[in-house]
């Protein structure tokens, strides 16, 4: 039969309504954050794996410095694979604004078109959607390519730029600055250019080699093609960062986001503890002739499981519907804001539903279950006797002689130790969410404007070859990168005596090498030990010794002296790669340079990276606040309900509204402070070690800085969210209406 | 005269069904009396009781403490009223579970301007050696005296007991009513009990008996006996 105790679950339902529904917004907005994510992710990266074959996409390309000999051709003809022209052209549209060209192309690196139509006419024009989209560009804008206009007749995505890098060897990538076109090959053959790229792709004719024998096969077409042409550039696709960066990035934050969400789930979980508690609290007396009645426990137990079982299935089944649509979409906003990426559609994810879904409900089923009896199998003389303690405690902790009032917050600071405790957890992990939320974008600010004050100089020549300038305060350098594990390191050899380089002026010692700050850090060098850096492609190891270290947070360098950098790198005694300068040189012809880094190409990268990630920091920000709020609210509203009959005695006896709320609400709020002057050294603990564990990982270096806003920011919205509720609940503790009162009691 | 109820009806609403709890009430309590409310169940003793107290509001009537009418005035008025005035005392202790015994007393004596001693005050209770004890390991004997003395610290000028032995056994309730009666001499208050137990009335100097939400009689008692020579 029926438990008809369980007619009271509505009744329970609407009496709990202001902390369940806190909860399960909580649950809702959790639940569905975290399979939104795994469902975006998820369905993203199924679109790009799919993007390889479904688009054909290159096994790799070079370019020539011209179009390719006849002989090359016919050496190529016989290897097992083919090969497609992609010439394209660089014309820069505006100030700062590069469009690369393509003619549009049919068989390798297919475009896949997002709205409008492809080009038919010589006049129209096909736009990549990030550039476009940052540039105000829409289908039937017009754009000039030098003094010829054209129309957008669509947007696309093309399959082999999902990244926006203009060249390989760029740090990152930039949607803003940097486009890519389609136009139809005649409307191609007549274009203006700044610079035309003679590039060419290959295909494998076998699709399933090994990565090993594809890297063998590349390094014998870079043979071949070294020995009959010039070559300017050659990337295999395994290194094509705009093919294959945006498929290493999904899934970074992944391990970082499940763990928030799992520790928020165990939050939630003992919420529902703390509530269940309390409720069977007060009504141990009914519990207790319920057992003399006969009742069972797990009868009794069912009975107060059932309503957080039932919030809990609601939510997540809000959380579900809510992650597959609003929030998914939102995930795929954030990362299609960053890569141009081929939509793909969503696919129902077992994964994400036991990940998301089935786990933390068994997490909160588990931590439920493993309470309740323990809560529920006491005597029944005890619920009789309205004492459900369970430590033998003869006599109440003894409190000297504080002040009336100090004792009684204190007895209600024990007697609500485990919420104060699920409270104080919460404020730690909400303020350690929150701070992560806010810290990054000052922190990398912060390591711009370091960047921009230790900059070597205001200009950087790379050239094609070594061409002498008659500028007299240019300064010779020759640079090579090497590989450390997954990151590069830059090698720069300096002239003595260097005035950019204010390590180098005394000259640097042969043999010497002085290693960039962020390398030592990261790969806790210290001084004397060798660090062995080797060549891509080949099996040149090279090693350093660290003499000594120097503050620059542009990336991992090692200086050395010029000399040294020849020997060590068998160049001749003339050779370097280029010039740190002040100003532009103007004597050196455009076709012998290969680059240009200035202060924007230091700065803009990070730009990029704040607009990417702008939107995570403040999903971070926004549910660290409402996780304050949650919990502040439902367990404030606990202690209060769970003292009602104390309330209710009290105003009986002449207590006034506000002395109430100075024992109970200002209680919590003390809790409530001391939460954070723990947690505030706390999170500055963890974020440094969870910071440190991340840079291991990540191909660069930042140094770890937490603006000097950013915890009182958490204090502040923490404190807020708390004054609310102190608002709110203090009207509560006027309703408590003692007639009524006193009749429940009897 | 401490008090004086004049008029005072009260009515309850269920649905569109009435029922006229107290109908038209009127009687005098003298300072430093002792005076006991009788009636069967049901008869409005605690509603009335309440109403003197300041929980619920009369629907028409006044009532007059110390002279200055109390009946009308906002919820803040009658608080202050409860705080300075009364002492309350209920058939179920009502203790704050998380206070010990001495505490809970303490939670009285905050409220008073002129609090009575703590200590000497448990002496006179019988509970000074379970002072540091929480109400949960109290007998209800005991959690009943703690309630007194929690009333009594104040020095009110009043106190209204609903049913004060109500839960309690023989020997228990006859400690409870002597202890009633050493606080009204010792410290001179004014006690109203509201009780079904026909005995209690012979301890104290005024009987006002309730039948239906009417006064039936309302006499002075002419014989009054000790508390320690009651029995029933
Ligand atoms: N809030 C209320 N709503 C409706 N009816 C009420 C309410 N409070 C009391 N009553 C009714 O008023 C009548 C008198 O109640 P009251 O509690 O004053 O009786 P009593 O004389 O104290 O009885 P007892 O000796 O059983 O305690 C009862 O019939 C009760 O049902
Ligand atoms: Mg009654």
């Amino acid at each position: 039969m029926k438990n008809p105790l369980n007619k009271r679950i509505p009744r329970m339902l609407t009496g709990n309504a202001g902390k369940m529904v806190a909860v399960l917004l909580f649950l809702v907005l959790s639940i569905s954050l975290a399979s939104g994510f795994l469902v975006a992710e998820h369905s993203l990266r199924i679109g790009y794996d799919n993007t390889f074959e479904e688009y054909n996409i290159e096994d790799g390309h070079f370019e020539l410095l011209k179009e390719m000999s006849d002989p090359l051709a016919e050496v190529l003809k016989k290897e097992k694979l083919s090969i497609f022209t992609l010439f394209n052209k660089d014309l820069e549209i505006k100030e700062n604004r590069v469009l690369r060209i393509y003619p549009v192309r049919e068989e390798i690196n297919r475009i896949a078109l997002l709205e409008g139509a492809m080009p038919e006419t010589d006049e129209e024009i096909v736009l990549e959607r990030l550039f476009a989209g940052n540039n105000g560009y829409e289908v039937g804008s017009n754009v000039k390519l030098g003094a010829k206009a054209f129309w957008v007749s669509g947007i696309v995505a093309f399959s082999d730029y999902s990244s926006l890098f203009k060249n390989n060897a760029d740090g990152l990538f930039d949607n803003i600055r940097f486009g890519i076109a389609g136009v139809n090959q005649k409307a191609f053959d007549v274009l203006e250019y700044n610079d035309l790229h003679y590039t060419y792709a290959w295909k494998n004719h076998d699709p399933d080699l090994t990565p090993e024998e594809k890297n063998d096969f590349a390094d014998k077409i870079l043979d071949i093609v070294k020995e009959h042409d010039l070559i300017k550039d050659f990337v295999r696709r395994a290194d094509n960062q705009a093919i294959c960066f945006a498929g290493e990035d999904f899934g970074n934050d992944r391990v970082f986001m499940m763990v928030f969400f799992y520790i928020t789930i165990v939050i939630i979980a003992f919420l529902y503890v703390v509530v269940m508690r309390s409720t069977i609290e007060l009504e141990a007396k009914s519990i207790g002739s319920l057992r003399a009645l006969g009742y069972t426990n797990g009868e009794l137990i069912c009975h107060y499981s059932l309503l957080p079982l039932l919030v809990t299935l609601m939510g997540a089944l809000i959380g579900n519907v809510l992650g597959y649509t609003l929030m998914k979409d939102a995930f795929i906003y954030i990362y299609t804001k960053s890569y141009s990426l081929i939509p793909a559609p969503v696919l129902w994810n077992a994964e994400a539903f036991v990940l998301t879904t089935l786990v933390p409900v068994l997490i909160i089923l588990l931590i439920i279950y493993g309470f309740l009896p323990a809560l529920l199998s006491l005597p029944i003389q005890k619920f009789l006797h309205n004492d459900l303690s369970r430590r033998k405690q003869k006599y109440a902790i003894h409190l000297g002689k504080l002040s009336f009032f100090t004792r009684f917050r204190l007895r209600i600071i024990f007697q609500n130790a485990s919420a104060y405790l699920v409270l104080l957890v919460g404020i730690l992990l909400g303020s350690l969410l929150m701070s992560a939320g806010l810290m990054l974008p000052p922190l990398l600010e912060n390591h711009q404007q370091e960047v921009l004050d230790n900059q070597i100089c205001a200009y950087q020549y790379i050239l094609r070859m070594p061409v002498e300038t008659a500028d007299e305060q240019a300064e010779k350098f020759a640079v090579q990168s090497l590989e450390l594990g997954e990151g590069t390191v830059q090698v720069l050899g300096i002239e003595d005596g260097s005035k950019f380089l204010p390590v180098a002026s005394q000259g640097l010692q042969t043999g010497e090498a002085i290693f960039s700050n962020g390398l030592t850090s990261k790969y806790e060098i210290e001084k004397g030990e060798q660090l062995v850096l080797s060549k891509k492609y080949t099996d040149d190891t090279y090693s350093f010794e660290l003499g000594d270290t120097v503050y620059y947070p542009a990336g991992f360098t090692i200086f050395i002296s010029l000399d040294d950098f020849r020997t060590i790198f068998d160049c001749d005694d003339t050779y370097f790669t280029g010039y740190f300068t002040d100003h532009k040189l103007d004597d050196l012809e455009d076709i012998f340079v290969a680059s240009i880094r200035t202060e924007g190409d230091l700065t803009f990268a990070l730009d990029q990276l704040m607009d990417s990630m702008g939107q995570v920091f403040k999903v971070m920000a926004v549910f660290s606040v409402i996780l304050f709020f949650v919990l502040i609210y439902v367990l404030s509203k606990q202690v209060v309900e769970r003292n009602q009959q104390s309330i209710a005695m009290l105003k009986i006896l002449g207590y006034e509204n506000s002395e109430i709320n100075n024992l109970y609400h200002v209680t919590t709020g003390l809790t409530v402070i001391f939460s954070f002057l723990i947690s505030i050294p706390a999170c500055k603990f963890i974020l440094k070690i969870i910071f440190k564990q991340i840079m291991t990982k990540y191909i660069g270096w930042f140094d770890f800085y937490v603006a000097p806003w950013v915890y009182p920011a958490v204090v502040v919205s923490g404190l807020v969210s708390y004054l609310i509720i102190y608002v709110m609940q203090s009207k509560r503790t006027k309703g408590i209406y003692t007639a009524e009162f006193l009749k429940e009691m009897e | 005269m401490l008090l004086e109820v004049k008029n005072i009806s009260k009515s309850f609403h269920i649905g569109t069904h009435t029922i006229d709890v107290l109908k038209n009430i009127s009687f005098q309590v003298e300072r430093g009396k002792i005076c006991t409310l009788l009636g069967p169940s049901g008869s409005g003793k605690s509603t009335l009781l309440n109403i003197i107290g300041g929980i619920e509001i009369p629907d028409r009537g006044s009532f007059y403490f110390d002279g200055i009418e109390i009946s009308g005035h906002s919820e803040k008025t009658l608080g202050c009223y409860r705080r300075k005035r009364l002492g309350y005392v209920f058939q179920s202790y009502n203790l704050i579970p998380n206070l010990t015994l001495k505490e809970n007393i303490e939670s009285g004596a905050y409220l008073s301007d002129k609090p009575l001693d703590v200590n000497d005050l448990l002496y006179t209770l019988g509970l000074w050696d379970r002072q540091d004890q929480l109400p949960s390991q109290l007998s209800g004997g005991e959690q009943q005296r703690t309630a007194i003395g929690r009333a009594v610290i104040k020095n009110p000028d009043l106190l209204l007991c609903d049913e004060p032995t109500g839960a309690l056994d023989y020997k228990t309730s006859r400690e409870i009513l002597a202890l009633l009666e050493k606080v009204n001499q010792k410290y001179e208050c004014t006690i109203m009990i509201v009780t079904h137990n026909e005995a209690i009335q012979r301890m104290a100097d005024q009987i006002i008996r309730l039948h239906d939400g009417a006064i039936r009689s309302n006499e002075n008692n002419t014989n009054k006996q000790k508390a320690a020579e009651i029995a029933w």
